[in-house]
């Protein structure tokens, strides 16, 4: 029924190399082994009004 | 409207004027006048300004209100505002504000690829209608017109990137007046002083001796008085340098010469100084806010032929 | 090499230094010290007879790693943002040894210790400001902390009674001590090599002889005074006699200083005599009788003789900071004089409470004795449990690995105890620690803003017990504080006085010498006494020889009496002695306290008192009698000697002290004796002080720039401050501590007026223009930690994870199940939502509240899980724009709540220059407040702005003329510096503009002050506090409303407004607010029988159709319900009540109480 979950990337919060992670995967960089990881900004557009 | 007719015809005499910096003195009316062109210059010429910020990506040190709010302050040229929609009331869109008629769009685009830090400025905005630029890109490409461009000049600093940061956004301008909010306010300064009238009692003053005389000219902050280097008469040599701070006055009972000097301020005279941020030329602000009074003054008028007892009017109240 | 002594932020550095070395020292020698002096534990196997000697040797303490990962270094930003803790890895080489053969050396783990950062062990040490950004910190970074499970905690600095230094004290509770005690008695608190101390009291008995108290595991013991002299040494009645009458001499009687009294001579006869009737007469048989007595008391002694656990309870307990019995026997001698002569009352008592007989207690030295402790908790525990073993299986006594194997058992425990010491301030602790309290001794490190974090580390508690006193006299502020504690800084309310904080000058004496080593300090000691004998004074070799005060004065150095010098010659001695300190080459400590009480008459006991230990407060003074070359001679006092000595302070003329007394020493500058904090207040000297006490407060609780760090940090709620400004006006500290990498206010124009009222009472209206273009806005970062697998049980902790797997969440959250970075959520949206594997559930999880939030970022942590995301820190940040009901204040105390948001045309604004005020404060803040301070930072504030120039605002800087009489009126005000600057840029010379109102286009009837001063916006908002409801959630019970700002509860109408509403006679008001609104209800009741629980309705069914038929509401009528009991509706009535009314009568029904009604209209037969 509903669609199997798409791939997120991450920044290492180490090296500051970019992680694309399935909710399964080792959370865990691929470069230097690091194990935080922060969640990439999202691609959609952001409002706000300048005041 | 029987009885009295209290008209007056106010007289307007231009003392100095440039783009950013407008002079006049405003006669032959009251307070109440110059009070209202003041806070309309302030608070209701309309100017354009980013209203609307819609960011793609911003992966720099300052998080999204305050990059949208510092694109809210910068000034945009806004000589065509007068004749522009507010986007509340256009109907060429459905009130989002986004057509050609009552909106402007920018783009900022900046990605810092060097070692050094990058300055994302005004500059960097990129404009869909080439009449409405920040003002500072428009001063200086008239600057390099006529040749004096300065290439040191930077624009108004958004943001700062360093190495990998990017900065993405969409940006829409509006017009608006700066009663809803300050960023839409085109004056930077907008004062008036009331004409200082100033009578020296010559008789009092020549029982001064010249030391005397000294010390009170020199007791007024600013330089209104001056002494005669020939005759050593205290005259007048700016008026409206006074600041109406009564410091000649209390020096002048100090020194036991009560009356020495008589400062009136003139309840019909005004000298006017508008400085403008740039987003519409000085004078032009003094127009505009005329023309806005004299809309507002219609607005009243026509409600009062439509309806002579003031009913709707207290219903507003 | 002395850490970061010339790299970037020394003065900060400074700061936090006393936390850092006392755990440095913890780390270097008073681990080793403590195994050192925990004893072996012997387990004999009563069948075999063989035994096992258990003894702790050579500890090891690592630097924190990663788990998981080889030679991983942690650094403590992660620990920040895992939420663990920045510990190492502690382990201990235990020998294991039977029957006196080969020790077998076996390294146990004891689980972990938390580390200090920038301690030795802290990986930030020693790096510069560069490397610390790299590894996420600040670039001010100073360290001093602990990170316990994320949060950041320090020590409390707790004052304690000075060490090995015996005070006389008068106390009331020594008569309870037991028939014929006196309230008088001396006491010391000895201190050990590795800082575990032991409380000594020497009390005075009403018939002449004396008691010496101590206490073991929290019970106090008490032996005459004679017993414990003959236990010491080898000695006769008649050394006993001459030594203690020694301070008596009839030639001195009449003499000024004389402390001893030919009573004396009777007291020593009557001590004596004590033993006498005990039949006491040798030293062994004094230790056997001691020894016979204390077995009950020590358990671990089984085998030895009563004489060896006599000596034990000597070494253990009598004086443990001296070693030397001879040593013993002398202090203990001087302290019955000094208890004798405070009864003759030639002597007055010691002040408990005064700074002089204080000193701090250090977290390095804390966990030094608490570690101590739970190692020799831990040998016990082992000991019984292989015993318990032993006899549980037979002999399995002899198998090593099985005796490892329990050894290993409760280690972890010991790691795990200093954890909870620092995460929770507790000692869990029965025994031994000799300490006035318990809890407290840590608190976190809140980074509110810069200002707050860093007076935590300068704070200083006077003993948490003293917090429940009722009395004040431990409150008062004290002359002997001059200096270290600063007598503005410190809190009103509960803790005013008992917390206090250290000035700026003040640090604490600490292990280590000026190149980073740790003092030898024997070496000293010897240094020092050989410095003493060259300077006259006769070192002890018998004690008989001597005679008392005022002929000579004993010297003490460190709690041991070295000798005594004659009267003539100790003034010489100290001058020379304090020159002595600042020759780094003597030998002599640059820290020495020199002590020199002179004799007078009642005044405190004479004597001349060094100090050379640790913990200690000290602070900078010059000496200006020793050498005119201005670097070398700064001098560090402490509060012991301060008292006794002559300090000018260049501030305020020669003090009264005339030619009599000429000053030795001056202050390097009076602002030496404010804190951190109260030194940034400009001009503090021209305020009243309270003003000054608040400003202090206010100033840590203001919403400043937090950091450049944010980004990697998990704070539970942070504010920042968006457009921050540097002071016009500051003082030096300002500069000094660089306080601009974390300003905590703006430069607001401030005008002074009453303008339309809407700024009365403190209030203040703020410029809306100059708000919409930047002006005090905040942000409010929150973080929440979410962990999936904490508070859940085994089965389903792997199955939890963060994941999307309903596509009609898609626009809320990402398919990780974690929101998009810089979405906004609104309150009731989803924020985030977790997968269950194992019963495929979705759960979402909204956002609670009635703020809608941004999320700023989501760090997920990956450590300890194979796979999925478990563990997630959410930051969330949330727009914090000034609005009416925030707070601000002024650096003076002068706080106000925002009323108003006017807009710039309808500020006033000056014809002049066009400006419009930022800010306006009423005129009235100022009469009886009498912050002058402020007023002159306004006018300084705007001739440095128009002169371009920051202003220097340092409190009692303008010098006193040096001759009074010549210029009388020569001190120059600081107006008169102020103004002229204003004139020369034509404003008024005072400050003031005239003002044209903003909304008539006319002149104000008078001038107007108006300049900038530095604002702070306080973190007390309107948006978090603000409570309204008009219906909203009940209680399920009660169905009254709820309380609660949270949960969207009410405010409660309590019987107090009850009471005024009453007094108004407003009864509809009344029955409106508490029935009406509150839990109106209408129940059936039956008029026949009366009772309210009866009621049951009937054919509800059919009921519910007829309803539907015709729609109008459904009314209630009374013969639809019928009666329980009486079977009846004939007798049903309706009644409005409170619905707790109902809840009652059920309550007591179910108690077998029958509430019976009334009713006015009753068909009663």
């Amino acid at each position: 029924m509903d669609s199997q979950p798409e791939p997120v990337s991450y920044i290492c919060g180490d090296c500051g190399g970019e992680n694309t992670l399935k909710p399964a995967d080792v959370i865990q960089c691929r470069e230097c082994g690091y194990r935080i990881l922060y969640k990439k900004r999202t691609r959609r557009i952001v409002q706000y009004e300048a005041r | 409207m029987e009885g009295v007719s209290y008209q007056r015809f106010p007289k307007i005499k231009i003392r100095e004027m440039k783009d950013d910096y407008f002079k006049f003195e405003l006669r032959e009316t009251d307070a109440s006048m110059a009070n209202a062109l003041r806070r309309v210059m302030i608070a209701e010429v309309p100017t354009i300004a980013i209203d609307l910020v819609e960011i793609e990506a911003n992966s720099s040190v300052l998080n999204d209100e305050f990059i949208a709010h510092r694109l809210g302050l910068i000034p945009l040229v806004s000589d065509d505002a007068m004749g522009m929609r507010f986007s509340r009331d256009c109907d060429a869109c459905d009130g989002d504000g986004q057509c050609e008629y009552c909106s402007v769009e920018f783009h900022l685009n900046v990605r810092c690829d060097s070692d050094q830090t990058l300055d994302v400025t005004s500059n960097d905005l990129r404009s869909t209608e080439p009449r409405v630029i920040p003002v500072d890109v428009a001063s200086r490409s008239l600057a390099s017109e006529s040749g004096g461009y300065d290439s040191q000049e930077r624009g108004i600093i958004i943001v700062k990137l360093r190495r990998g940061q990017e900065l993405r956004l969409r940006a829409i301008a509006r017009k608006g007046i700066g009663k809803d909010h300050a960023k839409w306010s085109p004056a930077a300064t907008v004062t008036f002083l009331y004409e200082p009238e100033i009578h020296i009692n010559e008789e009092l003053m020549e029982t001064l001796t010249l030391e005397e005389k000294r010390s009170w000219v020199e007791s007024s902050p600013t330089k209104v008085f001056d002494i005669d280097p020939d005759t050593y008469q205290v005259k007048v040599v700016d008026p409206e340098a006074y600041s109406y701070d009564e410091e000649v006055i209390k020096k002048a009972e100090a020194m036991g010469k009560p009356g020495l000097v008589e400062i009136y301020a003139k309840e019909d005279s005004f000298i006017f100084t508008v400085e403008s941020t740039g987003a519409i030329k000085a004078y032009q602000m003094v127009i505009n806010a005329i023309e806005i009074i004299k809309q507002k003054l219609d607005a009243v008028r026509l409600q009062d032929s439509e309806e002579p007892d003031m009913g709707e009017l207290t219903q507003h109240l | 090499m002395a850490p970061n002594k010339n790299t970037a932020f020394a003065a900060l550095h400074e700061l936090v230094k006393h936390h850092i070395e006392s755990f440095d020292y913890f780390v270097d020698e008073g681990l080793e010290k403590a195994i050192a002096e925990i004893k072996p534990v012997r387990i004999v196997d009563k069948t075999s007879g063989s035994t096992l000697k258990i003894s702790l040797k050579d500890p090891f303490l690592l630097p924190p790693k990663q788990e998981g990962r080889m030679n991983g270094a942690m650094f403590p930003s992660e620990c920040r943002q895992t939420k663990t803790t920045y510990r190492g890895d502690f382990k201990i080489d235990v020998g294991f040894q039977y029957d006196g053969g080969v020790d077998i050396r076996d390294r146990i783990n004891f689980g972990h210790i938390p580390i200090m950062l920038m301690s030795k062990l802290c990986h930030l040490r020693g790096f510069d400001p560069q490397k610390l950004v790299k590894h996420k910190e600040e670039a001010s970074e100073v360290g001093g902390y602990f990170i316990c499970s994320g949060l950041e905690r320090l020590s409390r600095l707790c004052m304690i009674q000075k060490r090995n230094h015996p005070i006389s004290v008068v106390r009331r509770s020594f008569r309870g001590r037991g028939a014929g005690f006196s309230d008088k008695a001396v006491v010391i608190r000895c201190v050990r090599g590795d800082q575990s101390s032991v409380n000594l009291t020497l009390h005075y008995l009403q018939n002449g002889s004396a008691r010496v108290g101590f206490r073991i595991a929290g019970r106090e013991y008490l032996l005459p005074v004679a017993l414990v002299l003959k236990a010491l040494i080898e000695t006769s009645d008649r050394e006993i006699y001459v030594s203690l009458t020694c301070c008596y001499n009839e030639k001195y009687q009449k003499d000024k200083g004389a402390v001893g009294t030919q009573l004396i001579g009777e007291r020593a006869q009557i001590i004596l005599n004590e033993l006498q009737g005990l039949s006491l007469l040798t030293r062994d048989q004094c230790l056997k009788h001691i020894g016979i007595h204390f077995r009950p008391a020590l358990s671990k002694f089984e085998t030895e003789s009563d004489a060896f656990v006599g000596e034990a309870v000597l070494n253990e307990y009598i004086m443990v900071h001296l070693n030397n019995n001879r040593d013993k026997f002398n202090l203990l001698i001087f302290m019955l004089q000094k208890l004798f002569a405070l009864v003759d009352q030639t002597a007055t008592p010691d002040n408990v409470d005064a700074l002089q007989n204080m000193e701090v207690l250090l977290i390095g030295h804390l966990i030094t004795v608490y570690l101590k402790e739970k190692l020799e908790e831990w040998l016990q525990k082992t000991k019984s449990n292989i015993t318990e073993e032993m006899q549980k299986k037979g002999n399995e006594f002899k198998d090593l690995e099985l005796v490892k194997k329990i050894s290993r058992r409760h280690a972890a425990y010991v790691g795990r105890s200093i954890e909870n010491l620092i995460k929770v301030g507790r000692l869990a602790t029965l025994t031994a620690i000799d300490l006035p309290q318990r809890e407290g001794f840590t608190i976190e490190a809140e980074r509110l803003n810069y200002l707050r974090f860093i007076s935590h580390f300068r704070s200083v508690h006077r003993g948490s017990s003293f917090a429940k006193l009722r009395i004040t006299t431990v409150r008062k502020l004290l002359p002997e504080s001059w200096g270290f504690l600063c007598p503005v800084h410190t809190p009103d309310g509960t803790p005013c006085g008992l917390l206090n904080h250290m000035t700026a000058t003040c640090r604490v004496a600490s292990f280590y010498d000026l190149n980073g080593q740790i003092k030898d300090f024997l070496k000293v000691r010897k240094s020092i006494l050989s410095l003493l004998i060259g300077l006259g004074m006769t070192s002890l070799k018998q004690w008989l020889e001597h005679a008392g005060p005022p002929e000579v004065l004993h010297v003490l150095l460190d709690g041991c009496v070295v000798g005594s010098i004659a009267y003539a010659k100790v003034e010489k001695a100290v001058l020379h002695l304090r020159n002595m300190k600042l020759v780094s080459s003597s030998g002599i400590p640059d820290d020495l306290e020199v002590g020199y009480i002179p004799v007078s008459e009642g005044g405190a006991y004479p004597g001349l008192y060094l100090f050379t230990s640790p913990s200690r407060l000290i602070r900078p003074v010059k000496n200006i009698s020793f050498s005119t070359d201005e670097n070398s001679n700064i001098e560090f006092i402490g509060p012991f000697e301060q008292a006794f000595m002559e300090i000018s302070c260049p501030d305020g003329g020669n003090g009264g002290r005339r030619d009599l007394f000429p000053a030795t020493h001056e202050e390097i500058h009076p602002t030496g004796i404010l804190s951190v904090v109260a030194n940034l207040t400009p001009w503090s000297d021209h305020n009243q002080s309270p003003r000054n006490m608040y400003q202090c407060q206010m100033a840590k609780q203001t919403m400043g720039f937090s950091g450049q760090a944010i980004q990697f940090r998990a704070d539970n709620k942070t504010y920042h401050l968006q457009t921050p400004q540097s002071p016009i006006v500051r003082t030096a500290s300002y500069n000094k501590f660089f306080l601009d990498e974390f300003p905590v206010g703006t430069n607001a124009i401030v005008a002074v007026l009453a303008y339309t009222g809407y700024d009365m009472e403190d209030a203040m209206i703020l410029n809306k223009s100059a708000v919409e273009r930047g002006l005090f806005r905040g942000h409010i970062y929150q973080t929440e930690n979410i962990d999936l697998e904490c508070n859940k049980i085994m089965s389903e902790k792997s199955a939890e994870i963060f994941s999307r797997r309903k596509d009609a969440y898609k626009s809320f959250v990402d398919s990780d199940g974690l929101p998009f970075i810089g979405q906004m959520i609104h309150p009731n949206q989803m924020k985030y939502c977790t997968f269950n594997n194992v019963s495929s559930q979705s759960k979402a999880t909204l956002l609670r509240g009635s703020e809608s939030m941004i999320v700023d970022y989501v760090a997920v942590d990956g450590s300890g899980s194979k796979g999925g995301i478990r563990k997630v820190n959410i930051r969330s940040r949330r727009v914090r724009n000034p609005m009416i009901g925030d707070k601000f204040s002024s650096r003076h105390g002068q706080k106000g709540v925002c009323s108003q948001l006017w807009s710039d045309v309808d500020m006033p604004f000056s014809s002049v220059t066009g400006m419009r005020p930022d800010l306006i404060i009423n005129p009235h803040a100022f009469p009886s407040r009498m912050t002058i301070g402020m007023l002159l930072e306004s006018i300084a504030a705007k001739g440095g702005s128009l002169h371009g120039k920051y202003v220097d605002a340092t409190p009692f800087s303008n010098p006193t003329p040096e001759n009074n009489s010549e210029k009388s009126s020569g001190r120059i005000s600081l107006v008169d510096e102020l103004g002229p600057v204003l004139a020369s840029h034509g404003f008024n010379y005072h400050g003031v503009e005239v003002l044209y109102s903003g909304v008539l286009g006319t002149e104000m009837t008078c001038e107007i002050f108006m300049g900038p001063v530095y604002y702070q916006r306080l973190r007390h908002m309107v948006s978090d506090k603000f409570q309204v409801r008009s219906t909203g959630p009940v209680d399920q019970i009660t169905r009254q409303p709820i309380g609660g700002r949270k949960r969207g509860g009410g405010i409660r109408f309590g019987e107090m407004e009850r009471d005024s509403i009453l007094a108004h006679g407003a009864s509809y008001l009344l029955h409106d607010r508490l029935h009406s609104c509150s839990d109106y209800h209408i129940a059936d009741v039956c008029s026949k029988c009366g009772s309210l629980l009866t009621a049951t309705f009937v054919n509800a069914r059919k009921r519910l159709v007829t309803d539907a038929k015709s729609s109008l509401p459904p009314t209630r009528s009374s013969s639809k319900v019928t009666c329980g009991s009486c079977k009846s509706s004939k007798g049903m009535e309706t009644v409005a009540m409170p619905y707790v009314f109902r809840y009652l009568a059920a309550e007591l029904a179910s108690m077998n109480v029958r509430m019976d009604l009334r009713l006015s209209n009753e068909v009663r037969t």
